[in-house]
């Protein structure tokens, strides 16, 4: 045994230990695919293989680049700097949700945005939500999304922006509470118990989602506004929107004087409903605002509670 | 003999290790260049035909096809709850083929499609696309092209089609039997009955909603008629456009006590041979919200009309 070289080889390891997290910091962009290795610098010649090696080697506002159709997480991913990640056009960029865990959980405050990826359970070994957020902006494009839990859970006052997304076969679609917002747009909606839910539970907190060109299929509450506090506020829009099947369309719902629950409807078609179209209930302090060019048609019935015609500007 | 038993026993756990290995599975994967005999359909070692991969997966797992090929021989069986895709970019084709359709979904299950593509083998030619009668069915990113029904649910099935084309064929969607169908953002081309909804069990109500999707060359666009006494047929259209065919939307009612209702908004039909909306029958319910572009029509309207406002 030469004890000076094995000396010197374990500095070289140490001193490699050491570098290597601060040369993986500088990345503008990292890379991860089938064929990467998480020892790898994460560089396109070098992919890494999982999320979490190539969130650590970005740098703050950096991207990953998912190159090749795999599954790229064994666990929770958790992102605690702003990111934007996708899967390359052509490519099935999976992120399970697995052992009971979500499959993403976005920190504080961060801007993060997802683009043409596929967030699944992992049926031998289940995990609950898609995405978790609290406040930060997130946006999810071209995506699906297909998880027992929540798809994705606003839990505070952030932004989801969702577009061109399918979200489908699980128990909550899109939840927001505590002063999140929510935009969703061009997507599919099916086979969920919630598909869209807006709801604040604490006075001078509101809560938004609006809703444009997307449909919902299937769904036990297809979009509800419901609010359960005095002097909370929540707040939903639909657009150019269709909702089908299931048992409830549209509802607002606010069960304590003061509560105020206000879903406002255009243009929009609830047909095949097993219960109510357009459906206010609770106090007064719900509201459902119908623009009056609504197709409301075979649902059993169409309308319930008060519905309030309001014009178009 | 010790060498026969031995033989035997290798043989049947070969055969049982397999399966037993492939039940686990959450994703199987099917290649041009797999084969069937690989334990598992893994990524590095993907089976050929979806059957194998349906076999290799638990109930709700996924099969993913990794590039472009057909990857069925016959009839595919789906018996469990699966997702089946094809890497975007790829050709994920399943044939309808020998008189036969090209996927079965079994009772009460779940199957999820997503970018693939549903043709007939025109040299040995198949039936439907996908037959189902319970259970569910989600459609997206894909095309169906048959010589039979692009989907028929014959019975209270639930079907989600999005983003979908329909070309060719008998029947896009055929819903009956107390089915329940959503298309959105999907094109009908040159399918004699695009979406049609059949009341044909009595006291059963069969509907479909359509939104944002775009009809042309057909006999009956969508239409819902209703053939039996006391059953019924439901269609409701907001968004869509129903151009060059024979019928455009149709409500119709074809003995007493058939119930058949159309529902029309924000739509339009034009250049129809016979007529833009159709109401045939005492039985039978046209309601048009009053915003609907119809004309240019041999007869923009026959039958009834019945103006609904909006709410």
């Amino acid at each position: 045994m030469n004890r000076p070289v094995a000396c010197k080889a374990f500095a070289l390891v140490i001193a490699s230990l050491l570098l290597s997290p601060y040369a993986h910091a500088q990345l503008f962009r990292a890379y991860i695919a089938s064929h990467g290795a998480d020892t790898n610098p994460c560089t396109v010649a070098a992919p890494c293989r999982l999320l979490p090696a190539a969130l650590n080697a970005i740098q703050d506002g950096g991207e990953i680049w998912i190159l090749d159709s795999a599954n790229f997480n064994s666990g929770t991913v958790t992102i605690s700097k702003n990111v934007s990640i996708l899967a390359v056009p052509g490519q099935v960029g999976s992120i399970v949700a697995i052992n009971g865990g979500n499959a993403i959980n976005v920190n504080a405050n961060l801007t993060v945005s997802l683009k043409n990826v596929s967030i699944t359970s992992n049926v031998t070994s289940p995990g609950a939500d898609g995405i978790d957020m609290t406040t930060g902006k997130v946006s999810v494009q071209d995506s699906v999304i297909s998880v027992p839990g929540y798809a994705v859970y606003v839990g505070g006052a952030g932004s989801l922006s969702l577009h061109n997304t399918v979200v489908r076969d699980g128990f909550y679609g899109v939840w927001v509470t505590a002063g999140g917002r929510a935009d969703v747009s061009h997507s599919k909606f099916a086979n969920l118990a919630y598909g869209l839910y807006v709801e604040s539970t604490a006075a001078s907190v509101t809560s938004f989602a609006h809703v444009q060109d997307s449909e919902f299929s299937q769904a036990g509450y297809a979009l509800m506004a419901n609010t359960s506090v005095a002097g909370a506020t929540s707040r939903l829009t639909v657009h150019n929107s269709s909702v089908s099947g299931g048992i409830y369309g549209i509802q607002a719902v606010s069960s304590a004087s003061g509560a105020n629950a206000i879903a406002s409807v255009g243009n929009t078609q609830v047909s095949g409903v097993e219960f109510a179209g357009l459906f206010q209930s609770g106090t007064s302090s719900a509201v459902l605002q119908s623009m009056g060019n609504n197709q409301v048609v075979n649902n059993n019935p169409n309308t319930a509670g008060t519905i309030t015609p309001v014009g178009g500007l | 003999m010790k060498r026969v038993a031995s033989c035997f026993a290798l043989s049947v756990a070969a055969s049982l290790l397999p399966l037993c290995a492939n039940a686990q599975s959450f994703r199987a994967y099917v290649a041009s260049y797999g084969s069937d005999s690989n334990p598992g359909c893994s990524v590095t070692a993907p089976c050929r035909l979806l059957p194998a991969a349906l076999n290799a997966i638990g109930s709700g797992g996924e099969v993913w096809m990794l590039d472009s090929a057909n990857f069925n021989t016959g009839t595919v069986n789906v018996n469990k709850n699966a997702n089946i895709l094809a890497v975007p970019g790829q050709v994920g084709s399943i044939v309808a083929v020998a008189s036969s359709p090209a996927i079965s979904l079994g009772a009460a299950l779940s199957l999820s499609l997503r970018n693939v593509a549903i043709v007939n083998n025109a040299t040995n030619p198949g039936t439907d696309g996908v037959v189902m009668s319970t259970g569910t069915l989600s459609v997206d990113d894909s095309l169906i092209a048959v010589n039979g029904s692009g989907i028929l649910d014959d019975g209270a099935g639930i079907v989600s089609v999005h983003n979908a084309t329909f070309r060719g064929g008998t029947t896009g969607i055929w819903a009956r039997g107390g089915a329940s169908v959503a298309v959105s953002r999907s094109k009908f081309f040159n399918t004699s009955y695009a979406v049609y909804v059949e009341g044909s069990t009595p006291g059963v109500i069969t509907v479909a909603s359509v939104h944002d999707s775009a009809f042309s060359k057909y006999y009956i666009g969508a239409g819902a008629v209703a053939t039996v006494s006391s059953a019924t047929a439901k269609i409701t259209v907001l968004g869509s456009t129903f151009s060059e065919g024979t019928y455009g939307v149709v409500s119709q009612s074809n003995t007493s006590g058939a119930i058949a209702v159309a529902s029309v908004g924000s739509s339009q039909a034009f250049a129809n041979a016979t007529a833009g909306f159709f109401q045939f029958a005492g039985g039978a319910t046209f309601e048009s919200l009053g915003n609907n572009l119809v004309r240019g029509n041999a007869n923009n309207a026959v039958g009834v009309i019945t103006p609904v406002s909006g709410l």
